[in-house]
């Protein structure tokens, strides 16, 4: 009952004037940047949450939670019209969106993929209402050595997960270590990595890091590919009638699918939105339209990767451990505004928790009205010439960065992490796994010390819960079968280069 | 350059990091030291692995594996103006700043539309000063365009 009380609790909340703004505000600008192609949800939170420093808390996760779900959608719209996905979700759009708006049938496609985004996004803020509390309630079981083996789980499972070799996943997971070690040690005192400097002490700013590695890399990839032109198909051919009733199973099948994919981290929506399209394709015995202009082969990836959406946050929110990227951002959002993910957020601030779930609910009915409403202007979206938001995204990251302290010296710290990130990226080094050390560091750190307190400084503790072993079960599994795979990949081809019979 | 050279060289140098690294760390006296040598311990070893798999990688595909070309002139140009516009804000002010960088950039990157190139700024730069200036009333660095307009 306690879920429904909260519910009721936060409600009138959510639906006060100012999150409403922000809630339309967020979920526009997030259809705009979703329909950038080259520009991702990740990207958009990180360079709004300095922005919204100075808000209510509601009012900006309400922002972020427009954001997250309208850049979903907004990723089918180049998908369909361009061929080009906007996002690395809309990547199974393309196969049959693209063919579709060939065939005059772009106002259609971009119909389905609304709806069928706003459904997604839907069940997936329902199951995280529904699973989020309890999970949470099992979580403030957790004892310091649980907590430490999950904080080693998070870090390990996106280094390993996400990396096609994960000797650059763990590297990356070291620099965010680093980072998040800089400054004066809170248990002792001690300053680190600091090297005298005065505005280091209170460390590196998480937000500062987030701007930096997921804005930066973008605008330059948007500032040397400037030139390329964009043109696709128009939105001007006769809309063609459907039977929508026939897309329930459809909807049904791909939600589940996307909420299950979005709760295990290093997945994300491009995976769910791909699953979704294959075993659409799979189960329909009309199979062979698939690829060549399907209306359900638009449907499936849409409500998939939406789906996924708010289904990365269950363990984010309540665990404290971010499964992807843009989870890793919106924590980042949560701590600027003093909020600490984890269980202890759902019983010391339910109102927020409870509220920034119902704005996950409450933006995917605004990303269908608005999508409906504004279908026209956010294909001229598609029209911005690159050369010109590069720079906008750097005075919009400069000035957000800038706003958070009043310090220069922060606003270099970003660039520097931008140029950083953006070598990483060309040398194939995800940088995901450091944001999220950045913010599993400290909680990895602080729990052994304290576990290691309980039990006068015997390692004996660490192994003693059977939650503790099934973790450390988890980590094993996470990092042998990556290994095992690629063992097994390189004897099967050097089977298959042996020497052939004469 | 080959990639799996670039790569190397990289990872020589994170690894040489790592040692810098581990040498300050053991500075830190008790509980304060165990993550930060543990964490340079391990990226060194992890950046020697990356080293060992670049240099193979070298050896197996030599300098056929270059690169992928990278625009450098236009990356020059972005990186090289993102931080003059840095270097000018505390002088300029932000928005004077802005309305010079963005144009700018935009121009040296080859596009050539005029209305859009100079009005796109000014549009973006009043409204972020609505956002910042006026709702936000975010303290910025003193202004040289409202100084010269006397508004400031």
């Amino acid at each position: 009952m306690d879920i429904f009380n909260n519910i009721l609790t936060a409600l009138p909340l959510i639906f006060s004037v100012n999150v409403i703004i922000a809630m339309v505000i967020g979920t526009t600008v997030g259809i705009m940047v979703g329909a950038l192609p080259g520009l991702s949800a990740t990207m958009g939170i990180a360079v709004l949450i300095p922005l919204t420093f100075t808000m209510e808390p509601l009012v900006a996760l309400g922002m972020v939670a427009g954001i997250y779900n309208g850049a979903m959608y907004g990723g089918s719209i180049p998908a369909i019209l361009l061929r080009i996905p906007g996002t690395p979700a809309g990547i199974a759009t393309v196969f049959d969106g693209y063919p579709m708006a060939q065939k005059g049938q772009a106002p259609l496609a971009l119909k389905i993929s609304l709806v069928s985004s706003a459904i997604g996004s839907a069940v997936s803020a329902i199951a995280l209402l529904a699973l989020a509390p309890p999970l949470a309630a099992i979580a403030l079981k957790f004892s310091p050595a649980d907590y430490f083996w999950l904080a080693l789980f998070g870090m390990t499972a996106i280094a390993v997960l996400l990396s096609s070799n994960p000797v650059k996943g763990l590297l990356s997971t070291c620099l965010g270590l680093v980072v998040g070690i800089v400054g004066i040690d809170a248990m002792t005192g001690a300053e680190r990595f600091s090297f005298g400097n005065i505005e280091l002490l209170s460390g590196i700013n998480i937000i500062v890091l987030l701007t930096g590695l997921f804005a930066i890399p973008p605008a330059i990839d948007l500032a040397i590919n400037s030139m390329t032109s964009q043109k696709g198909a128009k939105l001007d051919k006769v809309q063609e009638k459907v039977r929508w009733r026939s897309f329930i199973p459809v909807w049904i099948k791909s939600s589940i699918l996307g909420v299950v994919v979005g709760i295990i981290p290093a997945l994300g929506g491009n995976i769910a939105a791909v699953l979704a399209w294959n075993e659409q394709r799979r189960s329909d015995p009309d199979n062979d339209r698939y690829g060549k202009g399907e209306p359900k082969g638009v449907a499936a990836p849409e409500c998939a990767n939406n789906a996924d959406t708010a289904a990365t946050l269950i363990p984010a929110l309540t665990l404290g451990i971010p499964g992807s990227a843009v989870a890793a951002v919106i924590l980042g959002a949560l701590l600027v505004h003093g909020l600490r993910p984890g269980p202890q957020l759902f019983r010391d601030d339910p109102e927020i928790v409870f509220g920034f779930m119902l704005s996950m609910l409450v933006t995917a009915i605004l990303m269908f009205v608005i999508g409906r409403l504004g279908a026209r202007a956010f294909v001229h979206v598609l029209k911005a010439p690159p050369a010109l938001l590069a720079p906008m995204i750097i005075s919009l990251a400069v000035v957000g960065i800038y706003s958070i302290h009043n310090s220069m010296f922060e606003v270099w710290l970003m660039l520097g992490f931008g140029l950083l990130g953006f070598g990483m990226e060309r040398l194939g080094i995800p940088t995901a796994p450091a944001v999220l050390a950045v913010i599993l560091g400290p909680m990895a750190e602080e729990s052994l010390r304290r576990a290691l307190l309980i039990s006068g400084g015997s390692f004996d503790y660490l192994v003693q819960s059977w939650i503790s072993w099934i973790i450390i079960t988890m980590i094993a599994v996470t990092v042998l079968v990556p290994i095992w795979k690629r063992f097994k990949k390189q004897r099967t081809s050097r089977g298959s280069n042996g020497p052939s019979p004469q | 350059m080959p990639r799996p050279l670039i790569e190397l060289l990289c990872a020589l140098l994170v690894s040489g990091l790592c040692i810098a690294g581990f040498f300050e760390a053991i500075r830190y006296a008790g509980p304060s030291g165990y993550l930060p040598k543990t964490v340079m311990a391990l990226g060194f070893l992890l950046a020697l692995i990356w080293a060992f798999q670049s240099a193979l990688q070298w050896r197996k595909e030599g300098s056929a594996s270059s690169q992928k070309g990278t625009d450098l002139p236009r990356l020059s140009v972005f990186i090289g103006l993102s931080i003059a516009y840095i270097v000018l804000i505390p002088f300029l002010g932000y928005f004077t700043a802005t309305l010079l960088f963005i144009p700018a950039v935009t121009l040296l990157l080859g596009y050539r539309k005029t209305p859009v190139l100079f009005g796109a700024p000014v549009i973006f730069v009043v409204l972020l000063y609505l956002l910042f200036g006026l709702v936000l009333q975010v303290q910025l660095p003193d202004e040289l365009l409202f100084q010269l307009v006397g508004t400031n």
